[in-house]
């Protein structure tokens, strides 16, 4: 296999050829080592390289495996972190400069459980500043870019592990999302983001956004690898206060399962209101794909999503503005002007829009499951606008909005990003597959047997 | 082109909003965020009058039922 060829490899393709030492954990890790080299000047997809620590990862690997130690699927695979997360003797900056640096002396969870499964961490992957944005435009550690084209943001806040993927950098990478930032990344750039239900997966160890609002999870080029990384991710962590003790599933087991005789509602009503028309016909055509699967395909109703946004938005607004404030009051000149003034207005809502806003959580979260519950899953873009220019002055939020993606958050359901075409001027368009609570298999399985009927997936940038 | 909102309705939705009196500098530096955060807040005192007066804040409940889709194995401690 030529460099690039082992570089836009799936974790599933790969896995089995490492395995069985027929490939060298410490060659594909050179080869994304070689890449980052090569590209990360031009995309700014890493704040931090590990290369010596990934190197040596790898070779541990190499002999683990060598020794007929093999621990799964992510066993000498290279990943990246996205730097919100804890990482033990790495610099940790959150992309802000208040942690510029700052080296922890432990591992968030999921870094822990990344490491317990054998994955080569390469690196910490750059974001938006605290995670607070949707353009990945950082004032402090550079300006992400999409690896399709290098003129247009990535999308945020998980830019730069959506960037390093897209751009053959890393083979999967953590997120994290309280809006939009695993899934509205991974559609401007062409590859699968998978938000978990609420308490699914462990945040011991990221900084919050937003506490009821965060959730974490992978971002990778295939659904199987998506699943892949999810079985080590998920299950119960003590350390996290809303993690839950539920059955963690075999997410693999029914990703060839088809659609034949599965229900998908189409969630018209907000979704496709302010949709761009490429946007909008991309997945009116991914509607003809399930059709052609055996699924009935039919329009639903979800509850007033306007209203969820609303509530989701003063929600995530308090609880940021709740979480940095000793920060801006002490060190207000450490805030990028855009974030500085995001966290002021979150202080605007008062507690009564607060309480408010939590009331309208519990309600609509209870309409929206009984809407949901004739469904396997219901589907709606990811985001309304593909990847937008990078212009200087203009505000990124203006046209890369968390519309489509924040309703989850605010109502806790598992949702995945898969790519399901390409505008013509050739950025990435991606389809929302929305499930009930806890199944994440079921939005897998579903996203699995798309992504298997169409080309999207064979297609990579050229850089 | 959407037509942008003058200084003076920036400070109206301000003070409709989140009961603030923002100075000019003020509203044009949260231009960009103002209309929007506005708009939640006018939806969220809307929404208010029609909850059930018994409806409490969830603050956070976890969702706990299962999709249909979703193979048990057990429950795990991991």
């Amino acid at each position: 296999m030529s460099q690039s060829d082992i570089a836009f490899s799936s974790i599933a393709d790969l896995a089995p050829q490492l395995a069985t030492g027929d490939l060298s954990p410490v060659d594909v890790t050179d080869a994304v080592l070689a890449r980052i080299e090569q590209h990360n000047e031009q995309l700014n997809a890493y704040i931090t390289v590990m290369a010596d620590t990934a190197r040596h990862a790898a070779r541990a690997a190499e002999s683990a495996i060598h020794a007929g130690h093999y621990l799964g699927p992510l066993h000498g695979i290279p990943v990246a972190v996205k730097d919100l997360y804890a990482t033990r003797g790495v610099r940790t900056t959150f992309g802000s400069p208040l942690f510029a640096d700052w080296v922890p002396d432990h591992d968030a969870t999921v870094v822990e459980r990344l490491k317990r499964a054998g994955a080569v961490i390469l690196g910490k992957t750059n974001l938006h500043e605290l995670a607070f944005g949707t353009t990945s435009a950082n004032p402090h550690y550079g300006v992400v870019r999409n690896p399709w084209d290098v003129t247009c943001h990535p999308g945020g806040s998980s830019g730069g592990s959506a960037s390093a993927v897209a751009g053959g950098l890393a083979y999967g990478a953590l997120g994290s999302d309280t809006g939009a930032s695993i899934r509205q990344p991974a559609a401007c750039c062409g590859i699968v983001g998978l938000k978990p239900t609420y308490g699914r997966v462990s945040k011991f160890g990221v900084l919050p956004l937003s506490w009821s609002m965060d959730h974490v999870g992978p971002m990778t080029r295939t659904v199987e690898d998506a699943a892949l990384m999810m079985q080590a991710l998920a299950g119960y962590d003590a350390r996290d206060p809303g993690c839950v003790s539920h059955a963690v599933p075999d997410y693999t087991a029914q990703l060839h399962g088809g659609l034949r005789n599965r229900r998908i509602g189409v969630a018209r009503d907000f979704f496709f209101e302010e949709c761009d028309p490429e946007v909008a016909g991309a997945v009116e055509a991914a509607l003809g794909v399930f059709r052609d699967l055996g699924a009935t395909v039919e329009d639903t109703a979800l509850p007033d999503m306007h209203a969820a946004r609303a509530a989701g938005v003063v929600i995530l607004f308090s609880e940021a503005a709740a979480y940095h404030a000793s920060n801006l009051r002490e060190r207000p000149e450490a805030f990028s002007d855009e974030v500085r003034d995001q966290l002021d207005m979150g202080s605007f809502y008062t507690a009564v829009q607060y309480v408010q806003a939590q009331r309208m959580r519990r309600v609509l979260t209870d309409e929206t499951s009984l809407a949901m519950a004739p469904y396997d899953a219901v589907v709606m873009p990811t985001s309304p606008v593909p990847a937008t220019p990078i212009a200087p002055g203009l505000p990124g939020h203006a046209s890369l909005r968390p519309r489509n993606t924040l309703p989850f958050n605010f109502i806790s359901l598992p949702a995945i990003s898969v790519p399901c075409g390409f505008t013509d001027s050739g950025l990435p368009i991606g389809l929302q597959v929305v499930g009930k609570a806890f199944d994440e298999a079921g939005v897998l399985r579903v996203a699995a047997a798309y992504e298997r009927a169409t080309p999207w997936r064979t297609r990579f940038p050229t850089l | 082109m959407v037509s942008q909102p003058s200084v003076e309705e920036l400070q109206q939705i301000a003070r409709d909003g989140f009961g603030r009196d923002l100075s000019a500098e003020q509203a044009e530096r949260y231009r960009g965020r103002l209309p929007v955060m506005g708009q939640a807040a006018r939806l969220i005192d809307e929404w208010a009058a029609r909850l059930d007066e018994t409806a409490p804040a969830a603050v956070h409940r976890t969702p706990v039922e299962c999709g249909n889709m979703d193979v048990t194995v057990g429950y795990s401690v991991q």
